[in-house]
């Protein structure tokens, strides 16, 4: 989970992502966000996620992302 | 003829009285209603402010309460400029004290962030929330009776993608002349529902809007954060019925990317056109094989200066991934001259000689807000009218004829560089990096200190099969010798790439030669 923690850190530094329950409705992604998070994970964990999950519902949390990447194949 | 844009509204509200016009996530609005709240909110402006044709900033989610406010301001005898209520404050801040707006449209949300952006303003804000019912209904021709078809619409400041931000000024005569051409050529009626992707400070939105309520058909705003989640916007269009798409080439390339159609299928899409930056072929290709009832795709080009576009190209034969589209042809009352280097005028029959496309016609703004000099150098005489003076705007975009006498889109004319003696075009080597299998985006800059070209691309390729492949197609002078692979691009509001931040980035930064 830190590890995705780390990661979203990267992306918008500039917020507290465990303090949020929802990444998506807080304004924390916008959409080029999101572009550039899928592309980390995609290289970090070797798996292709599937456009059909792309959806507000597995990105609003670090568990939603993980369970995003178990899913698509990763080992988290 | 007609003297103002209002009048489509007028006929729609009578002919289309209960129909849908506007619908967004939650709301929907017809076109009785839309006239109704619009008059009200002209009369309460009118309360407010006298004489007409003064600027009003709209600063509003993008819902149907845009629309309401902008009907309204063109109700009062005003114009309206929209801003977006997730810009930040300094860009809020500098398009307020190049427009000096008499009055701000806010509503009960957005007033406080307003008020906290520019906190000592004195400027008038007017709530939408507190308009009155005003049940002046039938007597709109109080308020429009002294409007004339020179009156402005809109200002739109353009994207600052090359230098600063300008606001031109758009015309009743502008629009009316666009918007009734637009209705022929893409063959827009009643049963058309349009999908909404472009801002409403970019002008795509100004067909959207006005061929809406000309022709009784529906625009559905497509929420702005859906366009994160690539499969929302296509359950949109799916369970909202919408049928027509009218978006930048990145909103569709990103859906392209993801092969997301196989998955969502659209039958009921007929028709798809883009503009504002170059479609990849082979993106468009995907789309054109996924959607099963696809009758008509179009390419579309034209500067802010120009109202909305001056060229147009339907699709009308196979392209291969790594061809160019064509401009194509001129749209209806705009004439089109292609200006070589030394100012001579190139002909049609000429294929392959390059120049700078120049425009004029009905479609042609004044100007630019508050800047006669910059009005002045982009606005010139018509060369080719001897006896009497005519305007004429200066597009800085580069093209060529081909042989089929098409014209088409060779660069910006500030990406044209000197290298190595020869004149290149960054946006040709552009194109032909981006069909190489495997490619999603691609940017091509030059470093002009160092006297290299930079190639920025993203996809499964490495920077050896991109030379590679890159010398096999085009001269060895125009292959870059510096590559980024990028995970991501960035882009700019209005969805194009954005130039500046890469060229910041990566080039004025100095690490630019490491290759």
């Amino acid at each position: 989970m830190e590890e995705i923690y780390a990661m979203l850190k990267e992306v918008r530094p500039e917020y507290n992502f465990k303090e949020s329950e929802d990444y998506v409705e807080d304004g924390f992604l916008d959409s080029f966000d999101i572009i550039t998070l899928i592309s980390r994970l995609e290289e970090k964990y070797h798996i292709q996620i599937d456009g059909m999950d792309i959806i507000p519902d597995n990105f609003c949390t670090a568990s939603a992302i993980k369970d995003l990447l178990k899913k698509n194949g990763a080992n988290v | 003829m007609r003297r103002t844009v209002l009048s489509y509204l007028e006929e729609s509200a009578v002919k289309y009285a209960d129909k849908v016009a506007f619908f967004d996530e939650q709301d929907s609005i017809t076109f009785a209603e839309l006239r109704k709240r619009a008059i009200d909110l002209g009369y309460h402006i009118r309360g407010y402010l006298k004489g007409k044709r003064n600027p009003i900033l709209v600063y509003l989610p993008k819902t149907i309460d845009s629309i309401v406010a902008f009907m309204g301001i063109l109700y009062s005898g005003n114009f309206y400029t929209p801003t977006d209520t997730r810009f930040p404050a300094e860009k809020v801040v500098s398009v307020i004290e190049t427009l000096h707006p008499a009055a701000v449209i806010v509503n009960g949300k957005t007033q406080e962030k307003f008020l906290d952006f520019v906190p000592d303003s004195e400027l008038r804000l007017i709530n939408l929330d507190e308009v009155k019912k005003t049940g002046a209904y039938g007597d709109s021709s109080v308020l429009t009776g002294d409007i004339l078809d020179v009156d402005p619409v809109y200002t739109f400041f353009t994207s600052g993608s090359t230098g600063t931000p300008k606001g031109v000024i758009i015309n009743n005569h502008n629009v009316i002349d666009y918007t009734d051409w637009a209705v022929n050529a893409f063959q827009i009626n009643e049963h058309t529902v349009m999908g909404n992707q472009s801002p409403f400070y970019f002008d795509i939105s100004t067909q959207d809007i006005y061929t809406t309520l000309k022709t009784g058909a529906t625009l559905g705003i497509i929420p702005v954060k859906y366009f994160a989640f690539p499969v929302m916007v296509l359950r949109f269009i799916k369970e909202r019925h919408i049928n027509f798409l009218y978006w930048v080439p990145s909103a569709f390339v990103s859906i392209a990317n993801f092969k997301l159609l196989e998955s969502v299928i659209l039958d009921e899409v007929t028709l798809i056109m883009f503009g504002g930056e170059v479609m990849p072929v082979k993106q468009m290709n995907y789309w054109k094989k996924n959607l099963p009832n696809l009758k008509m795709i179009a390419n579309v080009y034209g500067p802010t200066e120009a109202t909305v576009n001056c060229t147009y190209y339907i699709v009308d034969r196979e392209f291969k991934d790594d061809e160019t589209l064509p401009l194509g042809k001129a749209c209806e009352n705009t004439g089109l001259i292609v200006l070589d280097a030394d100012g001579r005028v190139v002909e049609k029959d000429k294929s392959g000689i390059q120049g700078e496309l120049c425009v004029y016609g009905s479609s042609l703004s004044v100007g630019y807000w508050e800047d006669e000099e910059k009005t002045n150098e982009k606005y010139v005489k018509n060369p080719c009218s001897d006896h009497y003076y005519e305007r004429m705007y200066r597009t800085g975009d580069l093209v060529f004829y081909n042989e089929r006498g098409e014209l088409v889109f060779a660069g910006r004319k500030d990406f044209q560089i000197k290298h190595s003696g020869y004149r290149i075009e960054l946006g040709e080597i552009e194109s032909v990096a981006m069909g190489k299998e495997g490619i999603t985006n691609v940017c091509a800059s030059y470093h002009h200190e160092k006297k290299q070209i930079v190639l920025f691309y993203q996809g499964d390729v490495t920077e050896d099969e991109m030379k590679n492949y890159l010398l096999s197609v085009i001269p060895k002078y125009m292959v870059p010798t510096i590559y980024y692979r990028l995970k991501t691009f960035p882009f700019n509001d209005n969805g194009k790439i954005d130039r500046k931040k890469l060229s910041a980035e990566y080039i004025e930064s100095g690490d630019a030669a490491q290759c």
